[in-house]
């Protein structure tokens, strides 16, 4: 047996292994820095202040790049069998959290309003005797309630998602469904309508709204506005090309089905304001 | 055995016959570093050796002696603190030292998920046995080794002998000059232990270099043309068997039992002539031998049953 | 009878032969039934999620849980699949019978990393493939039941872009296989291998913090010592290229591309450090 000093040779081997990587780092920052910038513009930008209730939660992990819509994902599944016990409060700071580890995905937001909106009024009505009992006017405030919650809840959302008709006809519907408030549904409905990709549905609904507070005129002249972008197929009113013997796509079809109804309403509607015949729409 | 006609003094030294060599240690010193703060255990210790090519080479010592260190050394999977290994002139750090080396492990433990066919032809590969003698030459040394009726069986369910015997099939499949066995026989009974003998001496006859160690001491003397011994990492004795263990100055005659009277004359017959019997013994057969005679009878009235 | 110049050159034969054999103890040790359970269960449990009809937005959800999955579940077999068939060589004493063969221990060590990597790219491909046929099934659901979705904004499911992403991830999970047995190649214990190899998993995946830390450092010297650090662990986060798949962009081919190349060079320098470190190793 003898005593040796210290043996160096896995201290040795340890710092050429950093060394070596670090210079493989070092080298590989002209292939990595595009790559990151490009990845990096994509990431939504993590909010510290948010997320501290976030770290609580054990859900550090969570945030680590792909495991991050994992984390989200299983936290979601909570908050659905949260939402089976009719647990609100539960419900509802699940559902916070969910949209706030992983704020890409629409769907989050979109189903944390319409839990918040739709369906927690409902519980807690039952909850406090049911419909029957609880007074019309409690009733009225428990549902203004939670839809100013789901509203809000969509309105942080569109700070990710700023283009988004979806967002804007989900705000309408609980404005239109829920508080009753048929002005600020139109003005959310012609928002969506403005948004791209939108179906056409949020357009008819904001002449809709603007009809049930008797702003006719309105509802008439943007009517009109939308019937002129609409695509008519041959034979339909106002379409350059008469009618042929060739039959429709189905496409065509659907599309000739809405300018006509569109075109009945616009008929009622001249109806209602007493127009003269011939300063009806000529299409 | 081969009577030893030279006397014990006159071992040639190493360096006489380098071409030979199947492996040279020089000055070879091993330590590991246990514990904390550098202290270091001498598993060998300034071991210098030659194996000559062609002989059965017995190393023996007590256990911890550093035998398996010193083959570890030998094969690369251990690097000398001091000195150097050579195997057929090559350093043992290279690989193409190990070209030419089968070796089994002591208590060997194989890919459990691999049958023994598998098994012995993955290292015949890795050895390079050429494709197109590759089924033949598994074959032949899974049958040299008695494991045929058991090669298509995964290696987790062999039993410590057939493991044994397995892992002389991989260490003899790409016909190595030089093998090594660190204690072929433990575990195994006697039967196997008497045919890993016979094996053996198949090999040397063939020309191999077979290095062995190994604590049945008797089987060594068997089949050992040269022995050395380790204690504590340092050799303290070195030769051929017959050296060392012959003794040229006593004989023993085995006669059939004589009447008392009769064995009186014969010392009268000895004293005439100025010697003494000095023991009269009983001789008895010896345990292992029994054992294996028995076994044969036993298996061969089995077949003749059967 | 001695031939001192008889050499033995790396062979790839060899390498493969290895590789091989760890791919075949992987599928013998029943591995492989449990990463085909684990990607059922995944798949399977995508359809729990699906509490609400959510149209085209669903698929990307179910995308993003896939690949989350993928990530999270991938990462664990990378790191657990790497220590347990390099020690069950050593711990069985197989590596002694290997390496007293002609075998080099580059080919040991990049024999067992190809064929750990081997096995995750099978549990890759058999992630992805279910991902993309569920997303296929769904595709097909909900465009009969509700073809409007589709005809807007939004192209149809980008598959090529999936495919791609399931390949990076695949390359990301061979640097970190590759980062696992570098360690393995100096630790004693499989077990100290594993919680050492997700400590670099979770560090490869925040080092981006770090870097960008040291963009404000004013100290010189800490500037240097945080920018080695940062070097020396690859940045896990460039392979997060599917957040680049939105309804009007892709995959940046020439990104991807970047990034392939960033993970092969890693695995080469990490695979040889490995292998440096394991020279020194005493079996
Ligand atoms: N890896 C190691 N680390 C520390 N000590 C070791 C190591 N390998 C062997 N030793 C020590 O070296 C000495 C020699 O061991 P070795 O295995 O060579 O003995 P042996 O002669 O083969 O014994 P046995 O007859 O029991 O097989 C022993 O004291 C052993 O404890
Ligand atoms: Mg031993």
């Amino acid at each position: 047996m003898r005593f040796n000093p210290l043996n160096l040779r896995p201290l040795r081997t340890g710092l050429l292994v950093v060394a070596a990587l670090a210079a493989t780092g070092w080298a590989l920052d002209p292939l990595e820095q595009p790559a990151w910038a490009a990845v990096r513009a994509r990431e939504p930008a993590l909010k510290l202040g948010t997320l501290q209730a976030a770290l609580g939660q054990g859900v550090t992990v969570g945030l680590l790049g792909g495991f991050r819509a994992l984390a989200a994902d299983f936290l979601w599944v909570k908050g659905e069998v949260l939402w089976e016990d009719h647990d609100a409060p539960a419900t509802q700071s699940c559902l916070k959290l969910v949209t706030t580890i992983d704020p890409r995905p629409l769907y989050f937001w979109i189903n944390s309003s319409k839990m918040v909106a739709y369906d927690m009024p409902d519980w807690r009505i039952r909850a406090e005797g049911g419909y029957e009992v609880v007074p019309k006017r409690r009733q009225q405030a428990i549902v203004l309630e939670q839809a100013t919650v789901g509203l809000e809840i969509l309105q942080e959302a569109l700070t990710y998602h700023p283009n988004s008709w979806f967002l804007y006809e989900t705000m309408a519907n609980i404005h239109w469904q829920q508080t009753k408030d048929f002005a600020a549904a139109a003005v959310l409905y012609k928002l969506a309508a403005e948004q791209p990709g939108e179906g056409g549905w949020a357009g008819r609904q904001h002449a809709r709204m603007l009809q049930n507070i008797g702003r006719y005129q309105e509802a008439y002249d943007w009517l009109l506005q939308r019937y002129a972008k609409l695509p008519k197929p041959p034979g339909t009113p106002g379409s350059k090309e008469p009618a042929t013997n060739q039959p429709l796509t189905v496409q065509q079809t659907t599309d000739a089905g809405e300018a006509t109804e569109m075109l009945e309403w616009i008929r009622k509607l001249e109806h209602t304001l007493n127009l003269p015949a011939e300063r009806a729409y000529q299409p | 055995m081969p009577p030893a006609p030279a006397p014990p003094a006159a071992v040639p030294p190493a360096s006489a016959r380098p071409a030979t060599a199947a492996i040279e240690l020089r000055g070879l010193t091993k330590d590991f570093p246990v514990g904390l703060r550098g202290v270091k255990l001498r598993a060998v210790d300034n071991l210098t050796l030659d194996v000559p090519a062609g002989q059965v080479f017995g190393l023996l010592g007590p256990n911890g002696s550093g035998k398996s260190t010193t083959i570890k050394v030998i094969l690369g999977l251990l690097e000398p603190t001091l000195g150097t290994c050579r195997v057929f002139g090559v350093p043992s750090g290279q690989v193409a030292s190990r070209r030419n080396v089968g070796y089994l492990p002591e208590s060997p433990y194989f890919y459990r998920y691999l049958s023994g066919e598998e098994l012995v032809r993955f290292y015949a590969r890795v050895c390079g046995v050429p494709r197109a003698r590759l089924a033949a030459r598994v074959g032949e040394v899974i049958e040299w080794v008695g494991l045929t009726g058991a090669a298509g069986r995964r290696v987790g369910t062999y039993s410590k002998g057939m493991l044994q015997r397995i892992g002389l099939a991989q260490a003899l499949v790409h016909d190595p000059r030089l093998i090594i066995l660190d204690e072929p026989t433990a575990g195994v009974d006697p039967v196997g232990s008497a045919e890993i003998s016979a094996m053996i001496l198949r090999l040397k006859a063939e020309g191999k270099t077979v290095l062995i160690t190994s604590h049945l001491l008797a089987q060594i003397e068997d089949v050992c043309d040269r022995i050395a011994i380790l204690d504590r990492g340092r050799l303290i004795l070195a030769g051929t068997v017959a050296e060392l263990v012959g003794r040229r100055d006593r004989q023993a005659l085995l006669v059939e039992t004589l009447p008392e009277a009769e064995l009186a004359e014969l010392r009268a017959w000895l004293a005439a002539r100025g010697r003494t019997l000095e023991a009269v013994e009983q001789p008895r057969t010896r345990l292992d031998q029994l054992f294996l005679r028995e076994i044969a009878r036993s298996e061969g009235q089995r077949e003749g049953r059967s | 009878m001695s031939a001192p110049d008889q050499r033995v050159p790396f062979s790839y034969a060899r390498l493969a032969l290895i590789a091989g054999n760890t791919f075949l103890e992987a599928v013998r040790q029943k591995l492989f039934n449990l990463m085909l359970l684990l990607a059922v269960g995944l798949v399977a449990s995508v359809q729990a999620f699906r509490a609400f009809n959510f149209g085209s937005s669903e698929l990307k959800f179910i995308f993003d849980y896939g690949l989350g999955a993928l990530v999270f579940f991938g990462s664990a077999l990378t790191v657990t699949a790497t220590a347990q068939l390099f020690f069950s060589e050593i711990e069985s004493r197989t590596a002694l019978t290997l390496l007293a063969k002609p075998v080099w221990r580059t080919e040991f060590i990049f024999g067992k990393l190809l064929g750990v990597w081997a096995v995750v790219g099978v549990f890759c491909a058999l992630v992805t493939g279910l991902l993309i046929g569920l997303i296929a099934y769904r595709e097909h659901a909900l465009m009969a039941a509700n073809p409007e979705m589709f005809t807007g904004a939004g192209r149809p499911v980008p598959y090529g872009d999936i495919v791609i992403v399931g390949v990076l991830q695949w390359l990301k999970f061979g640097v970190l296989a590759a980062a696992t047995l570098l360690i393995a190649s100096f630790s004693n214990t499989n077990l100290y291998t594993v919680i050492v190899g997700f400590f670099v998993l979770v560090i490869c995946h925040l080092q981006y913090i770090a870097v960008e830390a040291y963009a404000h450092l004013t100290s010189l010297p800490l500037r240097v010592l945080v920018a080695t650090l940062s070097h020396v662990f690859p940045n896990f986060q460039v392979f997060n290229l599917a957040e680049q798949i939105g309804p009007d962009s892709g995959v940046d081919g020439l990104v991807a591309l970047r990034v392939a190349a960033y993970a092969l060079t890693y695995i080469f320098v990490l695979g040889g450090l490995a292998v440096y470190s394991f020279r020194q190793r005493e079996i």
